[in-house]
């Protein structure tokens, strides 16, 4: 009776906890949607009346459109080429012993160790050495170098649970290597390519500090964007314009999740 | 069913007629000898089955017929063509392995029809077959189901079928039943057996389990620490032995050292002689739970007085080990439960010598 009392009232707080936990999780977020529908000229919370006049200041506002546009797009391609580099990475040091195997599994790792600011400060300085300054490659290659490292953890976590033996029966059924990977290997380890090129994405996509050295030539992603406009001005097209951005990362991770998800199906 | 296995009993594969020729095949992991300088022939339309301890290297060779593992020296040749360095996916063999090795994101029907699709089979030949397949092993109803939907026998079979679908020039069979359970072991070896002898197909069967190799193959190769013991048919393996390993091996037994003296009767160090006609020098006796009888009346040969060790009731039967003249033999005898021996009894027992084999030391190579 007494235990059961206890087992109870555990129950009650664990889904209290955990409703909170999810609460503090999503309430900057929530805040930030709410007051981008004001009809006020300040932020405050909570929102006065309710427009989308805000939204159209956006829709209107060249800068921060074409940072949206710069981010996504490199987020987009940032995730493709970091799955590509990680898969191929994971894939050799989990099949393969080889002379600096070690050496190359610390690299991979190393941009969690150097902090964010100094990856910045040499990244910046090693792409004005190589004069990229006017161009795209330097947001590409530094937000690759950031992402890497978690695609390649990932993925590398999935093929070490993947069963092998699968692929020696595949071989035995005379498939060739690209096809054992293609119709064995790939789809069984989907799971874990699904949430590193999600990963990938919203790094890229939401990335400040990196980002902040090497957005020049016009190319200016929308968090930099977003903090530079907010260090002269403070209106509620800030929010209008995150809501804009968490918008846009929930339809990327839908879409990947439809397009691998279908991919399992075929 | 029951006459075609009739026929099949009656079945001698020609010697010459080989699938799969190892010969004098070696595999080393740095200094250690998995396999060495193995030769072993399969013959066409034979089950030959690898039998040995864990860890005596059968496992290995059957790895290095499917191309997974590279010889370190010696060829590997199917149907004629050297195939010692070639890749698993250029090999005629279906493998069924020992955890089946299904494709989970696959349907039973997906997973049988893959190696026809690597194979370029035309669609329609591909369902045809697929469903084929099925029949053979009595699953028709299971095509559109995945893998984690079906039992461990239901499993086995369907990576049975999908071994067999591209007709493969021999079927390689990994410990097939080490994963079910006693009873549906029992079943599925005579399926198996059975599915094996209606498509005729050569093949390669390796067990640690010598009641499964004893009842299921044409031939055993009995391995031991890398290398071929001794390779013969069932009875030839079990009735003569070469070695006293093999002895071992297969089936209960007691090895007694001794010498066979000119008049050729083998006496054991212990003392215990038994009559025969052996060739003289010194050997070990093969004696078996079925050599040693309780003694009666009408009795020939000799009779000794046994004292009880251990005595263990097996209901049908009980294992008696006795202590005879200092040597140890193991008899097998029905007694009722009530007049069951106790250690230390007083038994008298003959053994018999007419098929009792003794193995001359020279043959005794290891």
């Amino acid at each position: 009776m007494r235990a059961d009392l206890i087992d109870r009232l555990m129950a009650v707080s664990g889904t209290l906890i955990r409703a909170l936990v999810y609460l503090m999780l999503a309430s900057p977020a929530i805040l930030v949607v709410l007051s981008s529908f004001t009809s006020s000229d300040t932020m405050n919370f909570p929102p006065m009346g309710f427009s989308l006049r805000w939204y159209k200041v956006a829709f209107a506002n060249e800068l921060f459109m074409a940072a949206l546009w710069t981010s996504t797009y490199v987020a987009v391609l940032v995730a493709i080429v970091a799955l590509l580099v990680g898969f191929a990475g994971a894939f050799a040091m989990n099949r393969f012993s080889f002379r600096g195997k070690a050496f190359l599994q610390g690299l991979a790792f190393s941009p969690l160790v150097v902090p964010a600011v100094v990856l910045g400060i040499g990244l910046l300085q090693l792409f004005a050495w190589l004069d990229l300054t006017q161009t795209m490659y330097p947001l590409l290659l530094g937000h690759l170098v950031l992402t890497i490292p978690y695609v390649v953890r990932t993925i590398l976590a999935s093929l070490t649970l993947h069963d092998q033996q699968l692929e020696q029966a595949a071989m035995n059924l005379r498939a060739t290597p690209f096809r054992v990977i293609r119709r064995i290997t790939l789809p069984l380890i989907m799971p874990g390519l699904l949430s590193a090129s999600i990963f990938a994405f919203v790094t890229s996509f939401g990335n400040v500090t990196v980002s902040s050295f090497l957005t020049y030539g016009g190319h200016v992603t929308l968090p930099v964007q977003i903090f530079a406009y907010v260090d002269t001005s403070y209106d509620p097209l800030v929010a209008a314009v995150s809501s804009l951005m968490i918008v846009v990362t929930l339809v990327v991770i839908l879409t990947i999740e439809r397009l691998i998800g279908a991919e399992r199906l075929a | 069913m029951l006459a075609l296995s009739k026929e099949r009993d009656n079945f001698v594969p020609e010697a010459d007629d080989l699938v799969v020729e190892l010969r004098s095949v070696s595999k080393y992991y740095g200094e250690v000898a998995a396999v060495s300088n193995t030769s072993i022939g399969v013959r066409r339309g034979e089950l030959l089955c690898l039998l040995g301890p864990s860890g005596c290297g059968k496992t290995t060779t059957l790895r290095m017929v499917a191309g997974f593992v590279e010889p370190t020296s010696g060829s590997i040749t199917i149907n004629g063509v050297d195939m010692t360095r070639q890749p698993p996916y250029r090999r005629d063999t279906g493998m069924v392995f020992q955890s089946y090795a299904l494709f989970p994101h696959m349907t039973v029907a997906q997973n049988i029809e893959f190696g026809l699709e690597n194979l370029k089979w035309p669609r329609d030949e591909r369902k045809a077959r697929v469903e084929e397949m099925l029949r053979l092993v009595e699953l028709p109803h299971l095509a559109d189901r995945l893998p984690a939907q079906l039992s461990g026998g239901q499993q086995q079979r369907i990576a049975l079928a999908r071994a067999l679908a591209m007709r493969p020039a021999v079927l390689l069979l990994d410990e097939p039943f080490s994963n079910l359970d006693a009873q549906l072991r029992l079943r599925m070896r005579e399926e198996l057996r059975e599915v094996v002898r209606s498509v005729n197909v050569t093949t390669l069967f390796v067990t640690h389990d010598q009641e499964e190799a004893l009842a299921m193959s044409d031939r055993i190769v009995v391995m031991n620490a890398g290398q071929v013991e001794q390779i013969g048919t069932p009875g030839e393996i079990y009735e003569s032995p070469e070695t006293p390993f093999v002895a071992k091996f297969i089936g209960w037994c007691s090895l007694l050292k001794g010498t066979v003296g000119p008049d050729g009767s083998f006496t054991s160090a212990a003392g215990l002689r038994l009559d025969g006609n052996w060739s003289a020098g010194s050997a070990t006796a093969v004696i078996r739970p079925e050599h040693v009888r309780l003694s009666t009346d009408d009795a020939s040969g000799p009779s000794y007085q046994g004292r009880v060790l251990q005595a263990h009731y097996y209901g049908g039967a009980t294992r008696i080990v006795l202590d005879l003249n200092g040597e140890q033999l193991t008899m097998q005898e029905r007694f009722p439960f009530w007049r069951h021996p106790k250690t230390g009894d007083l038994l008298s027992v003959t053994i018999s010598t007419d098929d009792l084999r003794v193995i001359p030391a020279e043959e005794d190579r290891r």
